[in-house]
């Protein structure tokens, strides 16, 4: 019989531990991937599956690392003082200031996520993290650069792009401001700083251990990296196998046979860039794909939606905030960009 | 006996412990073997290597970290941490399932977006060629997306292209598709791009087999759209290229 430890299992605010479920659905995973494997390995559909799935992964990773590298730079070289003092709390401007971030900061999604959790911990006021969540992957010049490649170098559409991107997450980060509180939004696990202990607590025990030395601090910091990586990676495992399996079921082409309502288009258009959770560099390029299938109202649809909510997004997602939380920041960040597409649509025509 | 069960338990409490460390050496040898083999070219862009080398770098640090670092937590449940570090490992089992196919038929009618192919204009800007494919141009060999790109200027040339097969019965008699797919990023954003081929007469290869035909292009009008069809003069089954060869890269 291996020994099982139970000490920390109560005390680490660590919403897996306190859910069964979560661990019956981790190993539901990793029993439907190994029969795949075992079983539907000479198929044409696992090897689309497959390929896809891994491809995700292995484009997310590098970024995934990256932010959790800093992330834990920011755990330990941080201090809560300073964030509040450049993003005072309640203060709206800070939701302003972190939605265009991206523009000296570019960041990916992936990478996003682990970074956003530390700075919570730090004391970023939640309107400012949601917008910077948001507007970061979208609102940066490595995007505005691919979608303006994507477009035959239309810099109109790459900026409208931007614009979109930036002003939706603004409204979101002022409207998760004013109905939601820190404690309401945010999991345990992202409420509470690390008293960076090396007593085997994850809590904080009413001391301080931050670790002393520079050396020492800077291993502290690539210990919680390897922490965050180790936690939220998983969470991008199964979004990136959820996506590829709808990627593997969902045909592109069926989309243009709703190519007729301009409504339908754009909801059918968002929907996939749910599904199909692609980078924010690249999906400008899928979206023009469509370019003369659908129109460009939906194509930017597609564009502004992905970065900001797609299925590996919501996964990681449970990593920093309630369920509560997930369900009205994704059907908020919906049904703005939508709303957005059709005024849009009907004002300019698009 | 007893000192082999004994043996056998310390090696699992060992492992056990250590499962974060050996999940981090498992990914980082994945990574450096993709790297070295040069096989992440079946899912990335070939320009990805620097990330791909970053996070080599990083992983290696996280491990540092753990050997050379006082440990954070004492251990929590083992059975819970296996699960994890699973589920973070899957995609790494999935890699070594499918590391030599590349994608055929199923991922060329899930990902064709059927756009007007005299729409693909732009595309012409980018460079494209598939990794392998030599420096000097070899005369009348074009890619497809050269063939589609630059229909007008080949009309009526001689044209040498090859490509995976689509043949079913959606596809008229005496008629075949070749296609490859090009990628941006990453595989989940290939897109495929094919060309009719009338090959007459002849026996139509197999589904999603290799092909390179050698024939006369000529544009010909298509459901009232323009499109390169090749006029086969013959059609050879060609050996598969490694995987990082099929896609034609942006």
């Amino acid at each position: 019989m291996l020994p099982i430890s139970h000490v920390h299992d109560q005390h680490t605010g660590d919403a897996d531990s306190r859910s069964w479920i979560s661990y019956a659905i981790q190993l539901a995973f990793v029993l439907t991937v190994a029969i795949l494997i075992m079983f539907y390995r000479d198929s044409e559909t696992f090897g689309t599956l497959g390929i896809t799935f891994v491809s995700i992964f292995l484009e997310a990773l590098p970024f995934m690392l990256m932010g959790s590298l800093l992330g834990g730079f920011i755990e330990i070289f941080v201090s809560k003082g300073a964030l509040t003092r450049i993003l005072p709390g309640k203060s709206y401007k800070s939701i302003f200031i972190a939605a265009g971030v991206g523009l000296i900061f570019p960041v990916c999604e992936c990478a996003i996520v682990p970074v956003v959790k530390r700075l919570f911990r730090k004391g970023l006021p939640l309107g400012a993290g949601i917008s910077f969540l948001l507007g970061g992957p979208i609102v940066n010049p490595l995007v505005l650069l691919s979608t303006a490649v994507a477009y035959g170098y239309n810099w109109t559409i790459a900026f409208n792009r931007l614009i979109f991107g930036y002003l939706i997450a603004v409204t979101i980060g002022f409207l998760i401001e004013v109905i939601f509180k820190n404690r309401q939004a945010l999991t345990q696990q992202a409420l509470e700083e690390n008293d960076h202990s090396n007593c085997g607590h994850d809590h904080c025990c009413g001391h301080n251990h931050a670790p002393q030395g520079k050396i020492k601090r800077i291993i502290s910091a690539i210990q919680h990296a390897a922490d965050d990586f180790l936690d939220i990676s998983r969470y991008l495992v199964f979004g990136a196998f959820i996506a590829a399996f709808l990627q593997s079921v969902i045909a592109r082409g069926d989309l243009a046979i709703i190519a007729e309502s301009s409504v339908l288009s754009i909801f059918a258009m968002m929907m996939l860039a749910v599904v199909l959770s692609l980078c924010s560099e690249a999906d400008a390029f899928v979206a023009a794909s469509f370019r003369t299938t659908l129109p460009l109202v939906a194509q930017m649809a597609f564009m502004v939606l992905g970065p900001m909510l797609d299925i590996k997004l919501i996964l990681m997602y449970f990593r920093i905030f309630r369920i509560r939380m997930i369900l009205v920041l994704s059907c908020m960040t919906f049904t703005i960009v939508f709303l957005s597409m059709i005024v849009s649509y009907w004002s300019h025509g698009l | 006996m007893k000192y082999l069960i004994a043996d056998l338990k310390s090696l699992a409490n060992f492992l056990l412990k250590h499962t974060k460390m050996i999940a981090l050496i498992i990914i980082l040898d994945a990574l450096v073997w993709l790297l070295i083999t040069d096989k992440y070219t079946s899912f990335l862009h070939p320009r990805f290597w620097p990330f791909l080398l970053g996070a080599t770098v990083i992983v290696l640090l996280f491990i540092g970290a753990i050997i050379f670092g006082k440990p954070m937590h004492a251990n929590r449940s083992h059975s819970r941490t296996i699960i994890k570090t699973l589920v973070l490992l899957a995609p790494l089992f999935v890699l070594y399932t499918v590391v030599g196919q590349g994608m055929g038929v199923h991922a060329f009618l899930k990902k064709n977006t059927k756009p007007g192919l005299s729409d693909l204009a732009f595309y012409k800007d980018f460079a494209v060629q598939a990794p392998g494919e030599k420096a000097e141009k070899i005369e009348n060999v074009y890619s497809i997306l050269e063939v589609i790109t630059k229909m007008e200027q080949l009309n009526g040339q001689r044209v040498i292209a090859e490509g995976l097969v689509y043949t079913d019965d959606n596809v008229p008699e005496g008629h075949m598709m070749l296609f490859r797919f090009a990628m941006f990023c990453c595989a989940a954003d290939a897109t495929p791009f094919g060309i009719v081929v009338k090959i007459g007469d002849r026996q139509p290869l197999k589904n999603e087999s290799w092909a390179k035909v050698d024939g006369v292009l000529n544009i010909e009008k298509i459901l009232g759209k323009d499109i390169p069809v090749i006029h086969a003069d013959t059609v050879e089954e060609m050996e598969k290229p490694p995987p990082g060869a099929q896609y034609m890269f942006f």
